[in-house]
């Protein structure tokens, strides 16, 4: 990975005033593709209509040759005025909701609801509105930017949008920028190894006798097993590995044996040999109890994430700690689970940014706040502008 | 027994009946403005809407003020919300008014129709565009799909809008449904009395557009018969030619109770015999009552529950001194 400390480090980077101005102008037309986007339904898999949405955005933004891929991302090109650098900025537009769960949006003074509203919509209308916001700003950069909304993010879609982008573009992007909802201050620079796994227990119960079922044995009975034995792993305190149960399911009625059940789990390492070690031992362990129960147990894992990561001594860091701390925010370093793993993995510097702050969920109480949203933009518009500076530097 | 429809009514269905998309191409809609040299408002009539209202205002300020400057002007016209509907439309840059603050010596009246006509009185523009509050959908092709026939054709005056009606229930959004008063009332009713008015698709719908010249001349229903009472009003005076109809896709809106559908068309039906008394001279047609008797039944009691609903119309407001002076139309 390319490091570089900047010369520049006080220098004053840009006009903060007329860049907050441009960003105040175009409030309504951010809450409006905002509203928008969320009446276009996109689900993982299914993301085909909002990526038509988002590209026709992007034409009305001034964006002259909005393109897309086999897997619908929407992508977005603003040229540069020197273009040596091509910074991506990126965020997914998919979600987990149905086409019958409401998604609309309801706007009041200082606070925008809806569902999943505080996970990527707002990022998503930014990228969207971030080519008027540049021109009514005149602001003119020297880098190249991708606006890329990517799909396939949640659940086993595993990242497969940004997969795909990196995998074909990976060498045309110098620097990757992802942006979520919530919270504005957040940095993050490091991701850890990380890996889901999907158990599932069958049993045959189906007895002509329901003591003869009930003694044949319960698949939820099984998963219970799985469960303490897996959790009976001894996980190492460094380097910091942890093992997650986020949902579980199984039975179908009150009256009768589990036939089914399936237990849903996260590992997470700052160490990606200790990340296979652990696979490995869950398999064994699974494939164990399903001898000892006469069960079939599967074991299926994917999402598979190396752990990758940056210093703050990288430019792109070191800038945006700077233009956190300058807009008056405290910078919460944090690992992070999103898209930069995959752009980081791939050698490309990245950090993930936040936009406002607001309470998640996919319930209609979940929410953003909208004042933040103004400072929240300016943040990238600057630490782009810093990247700049930095390339100029570099050539003066 | 079904039978093809008239001939005339085919054909207006044919000339008059449009797509939203057919206007998509908004650089081409302001450019045809400037040629008519028109100016356009929009109003939103609202009585406790805080939950749309900033939604649809900052759709309509962003696409059609901001992006492409179709509109000129974007007020909310207000029945008195004890919410903070007028707040959050004047925090997006919408006019906002409380209706009964102006022309106090028409005397007090309160209803949808009210907003509507102190509209003409309150905003600028040569064409009004109305669009309602309680659409959770909002886009803003509710008000470029009603303007668009407007600057094409002028012999247009006046635009419907006509949709899909899911609505919504506790279990989601619900793929059908909507437009009973329209089927079981207001169909039958035109079919009877006024036949070329079965081809408006959805004669009840909260969104249209009209001239004002042509909306200034007729009267205004207050309360549910607005919508009934502007529709024969502009036919029997312009004729079938001056209307169209734009097909504005899905709109999403609350679904109302059997009981308020009810009131609705008690209401309705008084502002129609008012037009059969004047347009078709059948004049004993006089309600014997005004109240409405709905049947509310509590385990194996039943209340009869009255209701007073009189629907009281505006005068046509180039009937008003003050609008005379304001428009320059003595």
């Amino acid at each position: 990975m390319r490091e570089r400390v900047p010369k520049h480090t006080k220098k004053p980077l840009h006009d903060k005033e007329k860049l907050s101005e441009a960003i105040a102008a175009t409030r309504e037309m951010l809450l409006a593709n905002l509203s928008m986007l969320a009446q276009v339904p996109a689900q993982t898999f299914h993301e085909k209509d909002r990526a038509e949405f988002i590209l026709g955005r992007f034409t009305e933004g001034g964006i002259t040759d909005p393109t897309t891929d086999s897997m619908h991302n929407a992508i977005g090109r603003y040229n540069g005025r020197s273009g040596r650098k091509t910074i991506l900025i990126n965020t997914h537009m998919d979600n987990q909701f149905d086409s019958t769960t409401d998604q609309n949006v309801t706007i009041t003074e200082n606070k925008a609801f809806g569902a999943g509203i505080a996970d990527d919509n707002l990022p998503l209308a930014l990228l969207m509105t971030l080519p008027d916001i540049i021109c009514r700003a005149n602001l003119e950069l020297e880098n190249n930017l991708v606006f890329l909304a990517s799909t396939r993010y949640h659940g086993r879609g595993d990242f497969g949008g940004m997969r795909q982008f990196i995998a074909q573009n990976a060498g045309g992007i110098d620097a990757a920028i992802n942006l979520s909802g919530t919270s504005i201050g957040s940095l993050n620079y490091f991701t850890l190894s990380r890996v889901r796994c999907d158990i599932k227990c069958e049993m045959e119960t189906d007895h002509e006798s329901l003591w003869q079922s009930i003694a044949a044995g319960n698949a939820i009975l099984v998963i219970n097993e799985v469960i303490e034995s897996l959790f009976s792993i001894p996980l190492p305190r460094r380097p910091r590995t942890v093992l997650n149960i986020g949902m579980i399911s199984g039975g179908e009625r009150y009256s009768r044996p589990g036939r089914e059940a399936s237990v849903n789990l996260e590992a997470l390492s700052e160490d990606d040999e200790t990340m296979t070690s652990l696979i490995d031992e869950i398999s064994t362990r699974c494939t164990d109890i399903a001898a000892r129960y006469g069960a079939d147990v599967s074991v299926d894992f994917f999402g598979r994430h190396k752990a990758a990561s940056m210093t703050s001594r990288h430019p792109l860091i070191k800038a945006a700690i700077s233009v956190i701390k300058e807009l008056g925010y405290h910078p919460i370093m944090e690992y992070s689970n999103s898209e930069i793993s995959v752009s980081m993995t791939a050698g490309i510097p990245s950090l993930g940014l936040a936009l406002t702050t607001g309470k998640g969920g996919k319930h209609h109480k979940s929410y953003i706040d909208l004042p933040p949203i103004n400072k929240g933009i300016l943040q990238l518009l600057m630490i782009l502008k810093a990247i700049d500076s930095e390339e100029n530097d570099k050539n003066d | 027994m079904t039978k093809k429809a008239q001939d005339p009514i085919n054909k207006w269905l044919d000339r008059r009946t449009f797509h939203y998309r057919d206007f998509a191409n908004l650089a081409d809609l302001v450019k045809l403005k400037e040629k008519r040299k028109v100016t356009i408002s929009l109003c939103f009539p609202t009585l406790n809407e805080e939950k749309t209202i900033g939604k649809s205002i900052v759709v309509m300020k962003s696409e059609l003020m901001d992006r492409y400057p179709l509109l000129d002007e974007i007020a909310v016209i207000d029945s008195g919300s004890t919410d903070n509907t007028l707040k959050i439309a004047a925090e997006f840059g919408a006019d906002t008014y409380l209706a009964s603050d102006y022309l106090p010596d028409e005397g007090k009246c309160c209803g949808k129709g009210e907003n509507l006509w102190k509209a003409l009185y309150l905003l600028k523009g040569d064409i009004i565009v109305y669009v309602d509050t309680d659409i959770s959908n909002i886009h803003h092709r509710f008000a470029y799909g009603l303007i668009g026939p407007l600057l094409q054709d002028p012999k247009v005056k006046f635009v419907k809008a006509f949709y899909t009606r899911p609505f919504k229930s506790s279990s989601g959004i619900m793929p059908t449904g909507g437009g009973r008063v329209t089927e079981i009332l207001i169909r039958p009713l035109f079919s009877q009395f006024f036949p070329e008015l079965t081809g408006i698709i959805q004669p009840l719908s909260g969104e249209y557009a009209g001239y004002r010249k042509l909306l200034e001349q007729i009267h205004f229903p207050i309360g549910y018969g607005i919508e009934t009472g502007m529709l024969i009003d502009i036919y029997q005076k312009w004729g079938l030619n001056a209307i169209a109809q734009t097909n504005l896709d899905l709109r999403i809106h609350r679904n109302q109770q059997i009981a308020s559908l009810g009131k609705m068309a008690f209401g309705i039906l008084q502002t129609f015999w008012s037009r059969l008394r004047t347009y078709k001279e059948i004049n004993q047609l006089e309600p014997e009552s005004l109240i409405l008797r709905q049947m509310q039944l509590q385990g194996d009691e039943a209340d009869l529950i009255e209701w007073d609903i009189e629907e009281h119309e505006r005068r046509p407001m180039i009937e008003i001194e003050a609008y005379q002076k304001k428009y320059n139309r003595e």
